[in-house]
C-alpha cells in the first residue's frame, strides 16, 4: 500500500520568527501518523539556519518512524544555502513537484 | 661636531640594543615561564611567603610585569585565583624586575663578553635549530645584546660630560627636582617600564651626569610613569583584569607617595633619610640608582601589605565581574573529580561539548541555546573559548598526571586532540564571522556572503547536536554533512565571477579568503566527528576483536 502524499507549502520565509510555526506543524503532521511528506519550497524567498534545522529534524523524525520526506522547487539561493550546509547530500530535494511525487509515490 | 654626533649616535645605538634585548628576554623567557608559572600561581593559594617568593622570581625572570598581569588575568578569568591571592603576586613580581637594575649596576664587563660569546657559539653550533633549546639560545642571544647595548650607552654616556652645553644644562635642570621627576615620568609612559628608564638612569648617573637627587626624582616619576602606562592599558579591559591593572597603579602610585615626603623632609631640612641611607650603604652612583629603583617596589610592596584589607573591596567596587568572565568560567570542571577519572572525563565531555555549543554565535545565532543560558557576546566569544580551551587543557593535564591507566590515557589524549581542534575551529570561526558580518557591494558577493553565513550555522547546528547526543547514527549524518567540500567551493566562487564580471580585486581576494575559510572549517567539523566515531565505536569493537 501507498501512504497518500501530504504537501506543505510554504511562503516567504522561514527564520527564527517564523520557525516555531513551521516546526510545529510539520512535527504535528509527522505525530499525527504521516508517513509521506513533501516540502514544496516553490513559494519561499528565504531560510535562515534555524529554518534548516527544522527541515533536517523533521527528516531525521521520518526516518526513524520508517516515513519518507522530499522537497522540491528550491530557488537558486535557497538550494545554495541546503548545498553549503551539506544537506542536499543526505536529504531528498527534486527540482520540481512532480518528480518529487513520482518519487514519493514509488 | 663629529665627535658630537659619535657620542650621540653611541647613546642612541646603545639604547636600540637594550629595546631589542629586554622585549626578546620578556618574550623568550616567558614562553618558558608560562606554563610553570601557571601552575606555581595555581599552587601558592593561600601562602603569602610563597606567593612573593613566586612573584619575585617570576619578576626577575620574565623582567615584564606586564606578562605576568597578563597571566595572572587569565587565571583569574578562569576562576583560578582570586584578587586576593594575585594581588601578592603582582606586587612582588615588581620586586622581582629589580634584579636586572641591580645587576646592570655592576661592573660586568667580562661577563657580557662571556655570555655574547657563548650566545654566539649556541648559534654556530645550531642550537637555535632545537624547539627545546630555541627560547633559552634566543634568550642569552637577547641577554647579550640588552648589556652589549648597555656599555654603548655607558661609554656615550661618559663622552657626553665632555660636552660643554650638555654639562651646563644638565647642571641648570639639575636645581630642579619636578622637571626630573617629569621626564623619568613621560619616558616610563613611553617605553612603559620603569626599569628601562631606571637603567638609562645608571648609565647617566654612572657617567656623573646625574646626581643622587635628580636621580631619585626620576625613578620616582618613573615609577609613576609605568603606573599611568599601564591604567591607560587598562582603560579596555574589565572585571578581574582591570582589576589587577588598577591594583598595580594604585600600589606603584601610593609606593612613591609614602617615598617622596621622605625625600622632601630630608631636601628641606636636612634630616638623614633615604639619600643619606642610600649613600651610607654605596657610594657607587650606579648601585645608588639601583638602590633607589628597589626602595620604590619595596614601597609598593608595604603599600599592598599595609592597605591591603580597604584595597581589595574598592578593586572590586571600581571594576565589577564582566558578563565575559562570568561566562569564561567552567561549568563542570572541579578538581576534586580529578580522583575519579571516569566522573573527570565525563565532565572534559560536558565542559567540551558547552565549548561547542558556542560555535554558531559567531555567525550570530543562539537559537540553540536556553534562554536562560549564559553566552559570550559575538565579539568575545574567541576570548571565551580560549580561556576554556585552556582550562579543560589544564585539567586533562592534571589528570594525567594523576598516574592514570594506559586506558584512560589514551581517552585523555583523544580529548586534548578534540580541545585543540575545538580552540582552531573558533579562530577560523572568529575570522570567518568577522567577514561574513560585513557588507558587500557586489549583490553577488553578498548573497554567497548570506547563504555561506546561514548553511554553515545550520551545519553547526547540526554538528552541535551530533555531539551533545553522541548517538552513532547522528556522528554518520555529521560525516556525511562534513564531506569534502572542494567542488562546490569551486562551483561557488565560478558563481560570483559569472555573475559579477566587475566584481573588484580586492572581493576576489575576499571571495578566495572567505570559501578557503569554510572548506577549512568543514574539514576540522568532520575530523572533530572522526574523533568523537573513535570513541562511540571503541566498545563495540572491543568484544569482536577479543
Amino acid at each position: 500500500m501507498v501512504d497518500e502524499v501530504f504537501e506543505m507549502r510554504p511562503q516567504g520565509r522561514i527564520d527564527s520568527a517564523t520557525g516555531p510555526a513551521f516546526e510545529k506543524d510539520v512535527l504535528a503532521k509527522i505525530d499525527d501518523g504521516q508517513r509521506c511528506l513533501l516540502l514544496d519550497f516553490g513559494d519561499l524567498q528565504y531560510i535562515s539556519s534555524a529554518g534548516l534545522r527544522i527541515v533536517l529534524l523533521a527528516a531525521k523524525k521520518m526516518k526513524t518512524a520508517g516515513g519518507k520526506l522530499a522537497l522540491c522547487s528550491l530557488n537558486p539561493q535557497i538550494a545554495e544555502v541546503f548545498e553549503i550546509s551539506g544537506f542536499a547530500r543526505i536529504l531528498d530535494i527534486h527540482p520540481s513537484r512532480d518528480a518529487a511525487l513520482a518519487t514519493l509515490s514509488a | 661636531m663629529m665627535m658630537h654626533a659619535d657620542v650621540f649616535a653611541s647613546i642612541l645605538a646603545g639604547l636600540g640594543l637594550f629595546f631589542i634585548g629586554i622585549k626578546s628576554i620578556a618574550a623568550n623567557l616567558g614562553q618558558l615561564a608560562g606554563r610553570s608559572l601557571r601552575q606555581w600561581v595555581a599552587r601558592s593559594t593561600g601562602n603569602y611567603a610563597l606567593s612573593a617568593l613566586i612573584g619575585t622570581a617570576a619578576g626577575a625572570l620574565t623582567q615584564s610585569t606586564n606578562a605576568i598581569t597578563v597571566i595572572l588575568m587569565s587565571l583569574a578569568k578562569a576562576d583560578l585565583i582570586t584578587l586576593q591571592q594575585a594581588a601578592p603576586i603582582l606586587v612582588w613580581a615588581n620586586v622581582g624586575t629589580a634584579a636586572l637594575v641591580l645587576l646592570v649596576a655592576i661592573d660586568i664587563h667580562l661577563f657580557v663578553l662571556a655570555i655574547t660569546a657563548i650566545a654566539g657559539f649556541c648559534y654556530y653550533l645550531n642550537l637555535d635549530r632545537s624547539p627545546r633549546w630555541r627560547p633559552i639560545v634566543a634568550a642569552i642571544f637577547a641577554i647579550s645584546l640588552l648589556f652589549l647595548g648597555l656599555e654603548l650607552m655607558r661609554n656615550g654616556a661618559h663622552a657626553l660630560r665632555e660636552i660643554d652645553w650638555v654639562r651646563e644644562s644638565l647642571m641648570l635642570a639639575a636645581q630642579w627636582s619636578v622637571s626630573a621627576f617629569l621626564v623619568g615620568c613621560g619616558l616610563a609612559v613611553l617605553a612603559q617600564s620603569s626599569a628601562t628608564v631606571t637603567v638609562i638612569v645608571i648609565a647617566m648617573a654612572s657617567a656623573h651626569l646625574l646626581t643622587l637627587e635628580q636621580s631619585m626624582m626620576t625613578v620616582f616619576g618613573a615609577s609613576v610613569g609605568s603606573g599611568i602606562s599601564t591604567y591607560m592599558v587598562a582603560s579596555s579591559m574589565t572585571g578581574a583584569s582591570r582589576q589587577l591593572a588598577i591594583l598595580q597603579v594604585m600600589v606603584k602610585i601610593l609606593g612613591i607617595a609614602a617615598l617622596l615626603p621622605l625625600f622632601i623632609i630630608e631636601r628641606a631640612f636636612g634630616v638623614p633619610l633615604l639619600a643619606h641611607a642610600i649613600r651610607f650603604v654605596t657610594n657607587d652612583p650606579s648601585k645608588q640608582v639601583a638602590l633607589v629603583y628597589l626602595a620604590c617596589q619595596v614601597a609598593a610592596v608595604a603599600v599592598q601589605g599595609v592597605f591591603n584589607k580597604p584595597l581589595l573591596p574598592l578593586l572590586r567596587w571600581l571594576a565589577p565581574p564582566s558578563a565575559e568572565e562570568a561566562v569564561s568560567k567552567p561549568r563542570y570542571l572541579y578538581d576534586q573529580a580529578l580522583s575519579e577519572p571516569e566522573t573527570a572525563l565525563a565532565l572534559v565531555d560536558r565542559e567540551q561539548e558547552r565549548v561547542f555549543g558556542f560555535l554558531p554565535l559567531h555567525l550570530g545565532v543562539a537559537d540553540h541555546l536556553d534562554a536562560g543560558e549564559a553566552r559570550p557576546e559575538r565579539g568575545t566569544v574567541l576570548s571565551v573559548a580560549t580561556t576554556l580551551d585552556e582550562i579543560i587543557g589544564r585539567f586533562l593535564n592534571d589528570l594525567a598526571d594523576t598516574g592514570a591507566s594506559r586506558d584512560v590515557l589514551e581517552l585523555i589524549a583523544n580529548r586534548q586532540a578534540g580541545n585543540d581542534l575545538l580552540q582552531s575551529i573558533h579562530e577560523s570561526l572568529h575570522g570567518l564571522g568577522g567577514a561574513l558580518s560585513t557588507p558587500f557591494e557586489s549583490p553577488a558577493m553578498q548573497s554567497l556572503s548570506t547563504n555561506l553565513s546561514e548553511g554553515l550555522a545550520a551545519l553547526l547546528l547540526a554538528a552541535d547536536e551530533a555531539v551533545k547526543s553522541g548517538d552513532a547514527d547522528d556522528l554518520v549524518i555529521l560525516r556525511q554533512l562534513t564531506a569534502d567540500r572542494d567542488s562546490l567551493v569551486d562551483q561557488l566562487r565560478r558563481r560570483v565571477i559569472a555573475a559579477d564580471k566587475m566584481l573588484s580585486a580586492r572581493d576576489q581576494q575576499t571571495l578566495y579568503t572567505i570559501t578557503s575559510q569554510f572548506e577549512l572549517v568543514v574539514w576540522m567539523l568532520r575530523r572533530y566527528g572522526a574523533l568523537m566515531t573513535v570513541e562511540a565505536a571503541a566498545p563495540e569493537e572491543a568484544p569482536a576483536a577479543g
